[in-house]
């Protein structure tokens, strides 16, 4: 893995090779689709209940109709300030790219890294006991580890 | 994290129902975030220092309760503030709920 984080004055200069750039490229239109499909087992974990107690039913449904639009909006705003922040990412030499990030765009791509790992981690069935799956899907587990590393490394650099 | 010790609304037994109405709206909110095992341990750390201003010390307090615990409590308040707490803690997809302390 080559991509990495580094702090500097204006930002964080985000670093990674083309193949990387093209997997995390491919990430907000998967992301799109999951906000918009209740049906999806993910989808109420992206977009839980406030309240528990089912006696709260209707608290419940008020608060939804008041944040939920919010809650889809500034996730679809994430998602669009990522693509174009990658889309600025120019070439630096040895099949990599580079592209300096502003508190927004670190803040989106934090975002967005995260919520494919809850997507990815409730698809392989991650748990408690264990953070590898069972192994049904390599290709799933992989991209699952490449972003936890690369949300470690930012949140290593954001509070280092 | 089971959600079984919910009580179904019929098992509810309500003394006073009145009394209960105008008790609920004064009774304070508690926000509670559970333990969930994809968000890693220096996300939820940072997810509360941004959004409460909580220390470093203080956020890793809570978080390391919601590891141990299973949950913490994050934040309190009445019914509207505690509702946009939870919202808030859902946009950076911490599993987020709230309910009366107790």
């Amino acid at each position: 893995m080559t991509a990495n984080f580094e702090r500097h004055s204006d930002g964080v200069r985000f670093t990674l090779g083309d193949a990387e750039w093209k997997l995390l490229l491919e990430l907000p239109a998967q992301l799109h689709e999951l906000y918009h499909d209740s049906e999806d087992e993910a989808y109420n974990r992206i977009f839980p209940r406030a309240y528990l107690d089912p006696t709260e039913e209707n608290a419940e449904l008020q608060w939804l109709e008041f944040v939920h639009p919010s809650l889809v909006q500034q996730r679809l705003d994430a998602l669009g300030l990522v693509v174009s922040t990658l889309e600025q990412a120019s070439g630096a030499g040895r099949g990599l790219k580079a592209v300096d990030l502003d508190e927004d765009s670190v803040a989106a791509l934090l975002g967005v890294l995260n919520d494919a790992r809850l997507i990815l981690g409730n698809r392989l069935g991650i748990n408690e006991d264990s953070e590898i799956a069972s192994a049904v899907d390599p290709g799933a587990q992989a991209a699952y580890n490449w972003l936890s590393y690369l949300e470690g490394d930012l949140l290593e650099t954001l509070l280092g | 994290m089971s959600r079984s010790e919910i009580e179904s609304p019929g098992t509810q037994i309500v003394l006073d129902p009145e009394l209960d109405e105008a008790s609920k709206t004064d009774r304070p909110w508690i926000v509670i975030v559970w333990n969930d095992p994809v968000n890693l341990m220096v996300y939820v750390v940072y997810v509360l220092q941004k959004l409460f201003g909580y220390s470093r010390e203080k956020a890793t307090r809570l978080m390391m309760q919601v590891h141990n615990e299973g949950k913490a409590a994050v934040s309190e308040g009445q019914r509207e503030k505690a509702e946009a707490d939870v919202a808030r803690l859902h946009g950076f997809g911490l599993w987020a709920t709230m309910e009366h302390p107790g």
